[in-house]
């Protein structure tokens, strides 16, 4: 057990990167509300850190017809920003409904995204969980399922990404800005989560020495009355059994625009692909809502444990989609 | 006399120092290490690793310190049998916490696994009948109930399930061996001040003079602060004696799901018969519950089938089955809760088979006297219960059908259920001294889990010496003290009020006949009472509970909006506290029901979700509108006019809720705790 952390303040993006490149396997840490957890654990090993909150990646700013969100903004902050409440409403909903308020007020929007799962048998250290230990097996198959996820599961893995805001964002096709060693590039928001189809402990895309700096969203109307429905069975301090963030536009009685995104019920936060087919161009009616809601079963294997949260998926999106109903009803 | 809580500002303040926070100089700290497996043998324990870390002073593993002499209660480090997943198989010492934790993270355990059974399902041995459920016998029966249930009118027959479920007071067990000399101070989280240095001084085989246990301050204990706790605080006085310097071990939040009891997962069969006017004619309650392959606690279930309604011919059974599981212990109103889930359900149906009002249904099978003992009530104020709860929460307008009420996309449904649990009261003695600046100290070794007992003894001493509560000091917590009862059965305050009373007769009356306090000189005055002897009445506290549950009619997500109870609980000594514990023990009632279940791991046998984030508890946000009654309830006979009601926020909550759920959906929920997905 260490004597202390050390703990890296870069002053600059340029600093941070050399720290990353001379110092390899040093972690970049937000809040810490997740990495102190894991290290508390034991499930993730001490390394030196590298704190985000001197960088300056707290913006939230409209770039032309882009908002753009600092990877190191707070998510209480970012939760009641204006521009937020006004251009994307999903995203200030599913921060509001993610974690508690003491979380909000210290952790950022990129710790947010690159947290592990809370699936109870990667967590509470249980024998068979290949990602933790590869090769040992998944305890979901013979054990507690209510948790587990109904896509991208296979026998390896079958944790669901737990993050709210990565729902929202997926819905309102976010980028991401990743700062590397060899420059900046822009990362679609869905290449950023990866399946454990082959390696359990493989959950992200980025290389070594990568930050995530900024999440950019276009501005738009779906974007606009973007929605999103987190259900659980406590009002507060739950991770999603499923959520739904919805971007729907409809113009002249069609729907003209509709992204949906799905939490809780995936590996990965998912993008409901099938149900927007369904809804691109159709009449905005309750037999849309309902194909658009059924469509959402492709794919889906449920296990006994969690096959109601395809019937709930269902009913999520039908109830959503259909125009009188409220945003978070917690 | 309405004060406020007379720790108050301690607590806020952080001044109240719990057994953890002691400052012991030259304190050690303890880890445990817990089996990996749920049953089998331990071959051998691999310390090198751990006792190579810096600050590691010593690990003693089964029969590395002397045998406890046996005093009736599950124990370890005893021998190499592993009976559930997280037993502990050695105690780490090391110069801080973090060092201790660490090093027995780094101790290896090799072990044979033997099959194990982690649930009911899983229980292979056959079904045995526990020595006694409770305080009350096993089995009971009263005329011919099959028989009655045959030819009824009506016939009900109802499975219930309801989860394990666990304590987590917030304060974590924490106990400090104190050795000084031949003495030992031993500041534990206890439940039992007395009862601990009782078993301690037997166990290790020491006179009772030589041991002090001290428990200032309690973070909650809800009955896991008990008899499973005892063991810890031997082990630990152990090492500190071979290790000559104080050692503080405090459990980790996981550990406090698997080392220090719970409430066992529970099957209820009830079977009921009634007139065609529902009236029930007989009762058949049959529960089987879990127990530990080494000690036996059965909840007694049935215990309020046998009395809380006029019923001629009923039966109550008990049985258990072992299992690789962690202990059951009473937990938050044992018994009661989970029986009145099934009982008051069961009524709830007959209510509507009959067509009637669930209040009226209750109103015809209303019990007079105790039908269970023959005994005629000390008092029995149900009636006023429901006449005040109703009346606040407005039930006259009541739908009788259900599916009738809806709010927006939500369904509501409004349910009742009734309260009840048995009194008791203990010996206790208590000592008033009063010194020449006029203050008055009341010291009564009881416990105050933060329930509220520094106030009510503050508060009454007050009140019987007619001075203000700020005039007067506590002090609780200490075997140093007059002997005061365990907290636990809602017995402490119908049992320290009688005591205290009379010691404040006592110096009243000295006071009355112009004797005064001199520097140097107080005065004292002490009073115990006994127990009672064989009741000619019998003594239960009641109430009654109103829920409005809202049910989402597209996630079928439960909500509470409004929770209306009167409670009838004899005399109130602290309405402040009074009310607070209601609140309480309703937030209780509402996680058993809505939110809480511990669940087991069928291949590994370990509890999957040992924390609090995915162990559900109630948060302020589930919270609907409280409103609570104290009925003001004349009972003369008992001293003091005390019923204790600790218990009553929990039971009953249920059956309220569930009966809400069934109004608003249609559905009959037998199986706790109610989930979304019984809905869709």
């Amino acid at each position: 057990m260490s004597a202390g952390l050390q703990v890296h303040r870069p002053a600059s993006l340029a600093q941070a990167m050399a720290v990353l490149h001379e110092q390899p396997g040093t972690r970049p840490v937000g809040g810490g509300t997740e990495l102190v957890t894991l290290l508390r654990s034991g499930l993730t090993p001490h390394t030196p850190l590298m704190t985000m909150a001197t960088l300056g990646l707290d913006q939230v700013a409209l770039h032309g017809d882009q908002l753009v969100l600092g990877a190191g903004a707070r998510m209480a902050d970012v939760a009641r920003s204006p521009l937020v409440l006004r251009e994307a409403p999903a995203v200030a909903q599913a921060l509001l409904a993610s974690a508690s308020p003491q979380v909000r007020n210290v952790a950022t929007l990129g710790g947010n995204l690159l947290q592990r799962t809370r699936c109870p048998y990667f967590r509470g250290g249980a024998p068979a969980c290949n990602k933790r230990v590869p090769g040992s097996g998944c305890a979901v198959h013979t054990g507690e399922q209510r948790h587990a996820a109904l896509f991208g599961a296979s026998a390896q893995c079958c944790a669901t990404h737990a993050s709210d805001l990565a729902v929202a964002l997926l819905a309102l096709d976010a980028t991401l800005v990743v700062q590397g060693p060899r420059g900046e590039r822009r990362l679609p928001l869905e290449a950023l989560h990866l399946e454990p189809a082959h390696d359990a402990g493989r959950e992200h895309s980025l290389s070594a020495g990568e930050l995530i700096t900024a999440i950019a969203l276009p501005c738009s109307a779906a974007a606009r009355a973007s929605r999103y429905l987190k259900v659980r069975d406590r009002a507060s301090f739950q991770f999603a059994l499923v959520s739904l963030a919805v971007a729907l536009e409809c113009r002249a009685g069609t729907v003209a625009h509709a992204r949906l995104a799905a939490g809780g019920v995936g590996t990965r936060p998912w993008r409901l692909h099938t149900s927007e087919a369904a809804l691109a161009g159709q009449p905005a009616t309750p037999a849309t809502w309902q194909s658009a809601a059924r469509a959402a079963t492709q794919g889906a294997e449920p296990l006994p444990g969690n096959a109601f949260k395809l019937d709930l998926l269902q009913r999520c999106i039908e109830h959503a989609l259909a125009p009188s109903s409220p945003g978070d009803h917690a | 006399m309405n004060s406020t809580r007379w720790e108050a500002a301690a607590k806020v303040q952080g001044r109240a120092r719990y057994t953890a926070e002691e400052p012991v100089p030259g304190t050690l700290h303890a880890a445990l290490v817990p089996a990996p497996i749920a049953h089998g043998r331990v071959l051998g324990l691999d310390t090198r690793a751990a006792l190579a870390m810096p600050g590691v002073v010593a690990i003693y593993g089964s029969g590395d310190l002397p045998p406890l002499r046996d005093a009736g209660f599950a124990n370890w480090l005893a021998d190499d049998q592993v009976h559930w997943a997280g037993q502990p198989l050695a105690l780490v010492v090391a110069d801080s916490d973090a060092t201790a934790r660490a090093a027995a993270a780094q101790v290896v355990v090799s072990a044979a696994p033997l099959p194990h059974a982690t649930s009911l399902a899983q229980a292979t041995t056959p079904p045995f009948a526990p020595a006694q459920a409770g305080r009350v016998p096993t089995d009971t029966q009263r005329g011919q109930p099959d028989e009655a249930i045959a030819f009824a009118e009506h016939q009900l027959d109802l499975h219930c399930e309801i989860a394990a479920q666990h304590h987590q007071p917030l304060e974590p067990h924490a106990c400090l061996a104190h050795w000084e000399g031949g003495q030992l101070t031993l500041y534990s989280s206890t439940q039992a001040v007395f009862g601990t240095r009782r078993v301690v001084a037997y166990s290790l085989g020491l006179h009772r003079e030589q041991v002090r246990v001290v428990a200032r301050q309690l973070g909650g204990g809800f009955g896991s602060k008990g008899t499973l706790w005892w063991p810890f605080n031997l082990r630990v006085a152990q090492a500190a004696q071979r290790l000559g310097r104080p050692v503080l071990l405090e459990l980790t939040r996981a550990q406090m799901f698997s080392l220090v009891g719970r409430r066992s997962p529970t099957r209820q069969h009830l079977r009921l018969g009634a007139t065609a006017e529902g009236r029930l004619t007989g009762m058949v309650h049959d529960t089987l519950a879990e127990t530990s392959p080494v000690a036996e606690y059965a909840d007694p279930v049935g215990a309020a089938t046998r009395w809380l309604y006029a019923c001629e011919h009923v039966r109550t059974t008990h049985r258990l089955k072992r299992v690789n599981g962690p202990q059951p212990i009473p937990m938050r109103a044992p018994g009661e809760t989970p029986g009145l889930f099934a009982l008051e359900t069961a009524l709830d149906e007959l209510a509507w088979r009959c067509r009637l009002d669930p209040l009226e249904i209750r109103r015809r099978n209303f019990a007079t006297h105790d039908p269970h003992l023959g005994l005629p009530w000390t008092s029995n104020s149900l009636p006023d219960c429901w006449q005040r709860a109703a009346e606040s929460f407005g039930w006259q307008r009541r739908p009788l059908a259900p599916c009738t009420m809806v709010d927006g996309d939500w369904r509501v449904g409004w349910g009742m259920a009734n309260v009840a649990y048995p009194v008791h009261r203990l010996a206790c003695e208590a000592e008033l001294v009063m010194t020449d600046d006029g203050r008055v100290c009341v010291r009564c070794g009881v416990q105050d889990m933060g329930s509220g007992t520094f106030t009510a003894l503050a508060d009454t001493a007050a009140r019987t010496l007619q001075i203000s509560p700020a005039q007067v000091d506590v002090a609780l917590g200490d075997s140093l003290l007059p002997e005061g009862p365990y907290s636990g059965g809602t017995v402490v305050t119908a049992s320290f009020v009688p005591a205290v009373e009379a010691a404040a007769h006592a110096l009243k009356a000295r006071l009355d006949a112009g004797e005064r306090p001199a520097p140097g000189e107080p005065l004292r005055a002490h009073a115990r009472t006994e127990a009672p002897d064989a009741p000619t009445h019998s003594a239960c506290a009641f109430g009654a509970v109103f829920v409005e549950a809202r049910v989402h009619r597209a996630t079928c997500e439960v909500r509470l909006a409004r929770v209306h109870a009167a409670y009838a609980a004899g005399r109130i000594v602290s309405p402040l506290m009074a009310h607070s514990q209601c609140v309480g023990g309703l937030v209780g009632g509402i996680g058993q029901t809505l939110h809480e279940a511990s669940v087991t791991d069928p291949v590994s046998g370990r509890i999957v979700n040992d924390n609090l984030g995915d162990y559900l508890i109630p948060v302020h946000a589930d919270m609907p509108e409280f409103k609570v009654h104290l009925i003001d309830e004349h009972d003369p006979h008992l001293p003091g006019g005390v019923k204790g009601l600790g218990m009553l926020g929990t039971c009953g909550t249920g059956g309220a809720i569930a009966n809400a759920v069934w109004h608003a959906t249609g559905r009959r929920i037998r199986s706790l705790p109610i989930r979304l997905e019984q809905l869709l």
